[in-house]
């Protein structure tokens, strides 16, 4: 049960990783970002290919230490990110969403079909775990909180300092206007594309968080609704703009995710198939409910970017 | 009884308010300026009067019944027109539908009433089949004229309809506008800058930061040398 | 070449279909309505039920259907009609009421496109579904063209209800409060166009379409649960290739779309033989439309026949 609870904590930590990085691009920026999962799986795939033992299966065999593989997590989708900036961040409000929602099809694409890169819908096994020799495997997840939950409080720590900062009230303006920020002499496009960068590389470390924990990814983790549809939903519920509570929403929808799980033991064995659906259906009516009765989040009482505007 | 009677109204956009305690009155058949400078708040009255935007303090009345809270929609039907200064034609229509669109409201063949226009507006007959969005700046004016007064309001509420035109083409406007409220002995409640419109008018309010700060018969307000001196460039006939 | 040609104005054809409304809701609406795809599919899914219901028919002479299609594709139309208007009615008249954003309905869409998806694998479950198994003998047309009798139905059908669209926005009453509506909300208004009965309008003609595409897509391929998210991204670039709000340029997206996403990766593949390069070109089709949408962004921000910042 306690192994249980860890495991819980572990990925809420990588959630709301994901999610605070949205929350700096949507929240505070105004940044539609429908394409989180591509992120999440650069910075998975490429600290996995960085870091596994040698294998004919797919790239890599690289070996190389787990800090290099996270510091790929990083750069690869800082990269990726600032190369789609160029054309995507000039498209405003819907069709930057579209753009991105394209990008992460077409990647996705690439990871499935690229079996010399990826290996393919098979994935890619045996990714390194931090320390996984030397420590008891009974203590193991207590340890693996630890890195998960210190890479949170970094991320958390970052962002909040980063929103605070002049840079983030400017964040701010083009989220409210960005016709009247641009007028007061600010380049929009710089800003923009710093947030999104940024933004972008957290989701990348997220990735890479999930699958050192794992040691197994393939393409089916990042499919739109558990990689992209699920972090929207995290910073629906935490409150857009609220980092604290983006952070407490991450837990609180991983844990009706989780304990939608046990549904499965009260439905007809005929149903339990499509069990996913009925969560997925389940999750879905929690953003709508949400969306229609608590625009700003269940766990924010204020509008904290209007506050922040006065 | 007045047509349109607005009583201390206080509106603008979000937190940010516009007018102040702005009180006019409108009779029927009367051409009522409002003139001053940009920034006054003389759209925002308008879009207020029209349902665009809900004063939060005051009422107004329209041959009795109140239009605070009622919808563009519905003001329409009252018989109270509207001609914004910007973006006041469908771009992508043709001229034709774009003064179909004006009477919407009626259900009664509107043939006649077309070619009255066109009548009126020659410049607009021969280009009916034309986008109205590839018009002439000067010709734009006119379709945004022309199509407030096809429903033939009681009350029409023109912002600015010369601005940006050119001098000859500001005599034709103003004479045409004169025509209608000859002929048809409608109401006009006209926002302008221009000298020239402000003499078609039997009485103006001045509207500066907001606030009413007078109001008085036209030849009383030409007469007044601040005004003419702070609103009209010290006599010029135009600054429009 | 001659045969991808057909391929791509059939599939293009049915893009069109679906894009016009599209591109209408988000006009008029002004919103993104990312539910739309899925809209798609459950149009497909519930003409398969009603033609499940209604038994076998028989085929017409040549086709791979006969009456019993016809007829369960217009009850379908009643019901996806019944249901969009009540989700507008319950979801997005209250977001409307509140002045949402268009982005904030943007996601609230997402959050629906879900909730039908959901629905769909519950009710239908994964499984891949045709209206008829019967095989279709290909008419040889001259220039060695061959077209299957089901895909010249496609054809003419598309072109029968995009002349009734293209009659209702032009001459009818209706029609041309729609278009004011779309060219410009306010002026609209102030001319009397009731607002309420214009977004019924575009949710009906909008409904219908998509639902009569959804069905056209089922003849000529299979119904999967997910086939309408993949058609999102395609409607998507047809609308914003065409120009937001752009009747015109829907229809010329579509096809422009559907015929590249079909002889773009043919000819790459062809290519790749040619130069001895073993590449599978074929699961890249998606990522046509992408392409696509990046350069018609870059080039002509506002699509080819776009006229407004949206």
């Amino acid at each position: 049960m306690i192994s249980y609870f860890v495991s819980f904590l572990i990925m809420g930590s990588i959630y709301a990783m994901a999610a605070l990085a949205l929350n700096l691009q949507w929240g505070f920026t105004g940044l539609m970002n429908f394409g989180i999962g591509a992120f999440y799986m650069l910075g998975a795939y490429t600290s996995a290919i960085l870091t596994c033992p040698a294998t004919t299966e797919h790239l890599g065999g690289f070996g190389l230490p787990l800090v290099v593989g996270f510091a790929g997590a990083a750069l690869v989708p800082g990269v990726v990110a600032f190369l789609i900036g160029f054309p995507a961040l000039r498209l405003r409000g819907g069709t930057f969403a579209i753009a991105l929602l394209a990008i992460h099809e077409t990647l996705l694409l690439t990871v499935r079909n690229e079996s010399w890169l990826t290996n393919g819908v098979w994935g890619i096994r045996g990714i390194p775990r931090p320390f996984f020799e030397v420590i008891n495997p009974r203590h193991y997840g207590y340890f693996y909180l630890i890195i998960a939950g210190g890479l949170l409080i970094l991320a958390y720590l970052a962002i909040t300092k980063s929103v605070g900062s002049p840079w983030g009230r400017i964040l701010r303006g083009i989220s409210e206007d960005e016709d009247l920020t641009s007028m007061s002499g600010k380049n929009c496009w710089s800003y923009k594309m710093q947030s999104f960068v940024f933004g972008s590389m957290v989701m990348g470390i997220a990735g890479a968080t999930y699958v050192h924990y794992t040691g197994f990814v393939s393409p089916q983790v990042f499919n739109p609704l558990m990689s992209t549809f699920y972090v929207w939903l995290i910073v629906m519920v935490g409150g857009t703009g609220n980092n604290k509570g983006v952070i407490v929403g991450a837990f609180l929808v991983w844990a009706i995710w989780v304990g939608s799980d046990f549904l499965t033991d009260f439905v007809p064995a005929a149903v339990a198939t499509r069990i996913g659906f009925i969560r997925m259906l389940f999750v879905g009516i929690i953003l709508t409910v949400t969306i229609l009765t608590r625009p700003q989040g269940i766990l924010s009482r204020k509008r904290l970017i209007a506050d922040w505007y006065r | 009884m007045s047509l349109l009677t607005v009583r201390s109204i206080t509106a603008g956009y979000g937190v940010q308010d516009v007018l102040f305690d702005v009180s006019i009155e409108v009779d029927h058949g009367n051409v009522i300026a409002v003139i001053g400078p940009n920034g006054a708040g003389k759209t925002t009255l308008l879009r207020a009067i029209v349902g665009i935007i809900r004063p939060k303090t005051g009422y107004i009345l329209f041959k009795d019944r109140s239009l605070v809270g009622m919808e563009p929609e519905h003001v329409v039907r009252m018989g109270l027109g509207w001609v914004p200064q910007e973006e006041n034609i469908f771009p992508s229509m043709t001229v034709a539908e774009n003064l179909e669109m004006g009477a919407y409201i009626l259900r009664e063949d509107i043939h006649e009433r077309l070619d009255e226009v066109y009548a009126m507006f020659p410049a607009l007959g021969q280009r009916m089949r034309q986008m109205a969005g590839s018009l002439s700046g000067g010709q734009r004016q006119m379709l945004a004229v022309a199509r407030g007064l096809m429903p033939r309001p009681d009350l029409l509420l023109l912002d600015e309809p010369t601005a940006g035109l050119a001098p000859n083409l500001v005599r034709m406007m103003l004479g045409k506008i004169k025509e209608v409220t000859d002929q048809l002995k409608r109401a006009v409640l006209l926002v302008t800058q221009t000298i020239d419109a402000l003499k078609l008018c039997q009485r103006g309010y001045l509207l500066s930061a907001g606030e009413i700060k007078y109001t008085d018969s036209t030849d009383q307000l030409l007469g007044n040398q601040e005004v003419r001196h702070l609103y009209f460039g010290g006599g010029a006939t135009s600054l429009g | 070449m001659a045969d991808l040609l057909v391929s791509g104005i059939i599939y293009g054809s049915i893009i069109a279909l679906g894009a016009i409304g599209l591109t209408l809701i988000a006009s008029i609406l002004n919103f993104f309505n990312f539910a739309y795809g899925d809209l798609f599919s459950l149009g497909a899914f519930i003409t398969f039920l009603f033609l499940d219901l209604l038994g076998d028919w028989g085929a017409f002479p040549g086709l791979s259907f006969g009456g019993g299609l016809v007829v369960a594709t217009l009850l379908s139309v009643l019901i996806m009609l019944a249901i969009i208007l009540l989700i507008d009615r319950f979801f997005f008249k209250p977001l409307r009421e509140f002045d949402a954003t268009p982005l904030f309905m943007s996601l609230a869409s997402l959050g629906l496109a879900f909730i039908l998806r959901a629905i769909i694998n519950i009710v239908w479950g994964p499984e891949i579904r045709y209206y008829s198994t019967a095989i279709q003998i290909s008419k040889k047309l001259p220039f060695g063209i061959r077209v299957k009798p089901d895909e010249l139905f496609i054809v003419i059908c598309t072109l029968a209800l995009v002349t009734l669209v293209y009659l209702i926005l032009k001459k009818t009453r209706m029609g041309k409060a729609m278009r004011a509506m779309s060219d410009n909300p306010v002026l609209a208004k102030a001319s009397g166009v009731e607002t309420v009965r214009v977004i019924m309008w575009t949710w009906i003609i909008a409904g219908t379409l998509i639902t009569v595409a959804g069905t056209l897509y089922g003849i000529q391929v299979q119904l999967r649960p997910t086939m309408g998210w993949h058609f999102l991204i395609p409607l998507f670039v047809a609308v914003i290739m065409g120009g937001i709000g752009s009747f015109w340029g829907a229809l010329i997206g579509g096809m422009v779309i559907g015929i590249s996403e079909e002889m773009i990766t043919a000819v790459l593949q062809n290519a790749f033989h040619s130069m001895q390069i073993d590449a599978d070109m074929s699961g890249y089709k998606p990522a046509v439309a992408f392409v696509l949408v990046v350069l018609i962004l870059l080039i002509k921000p506002h699509g080819i026949f776009g006229k407004k910042e949206h």
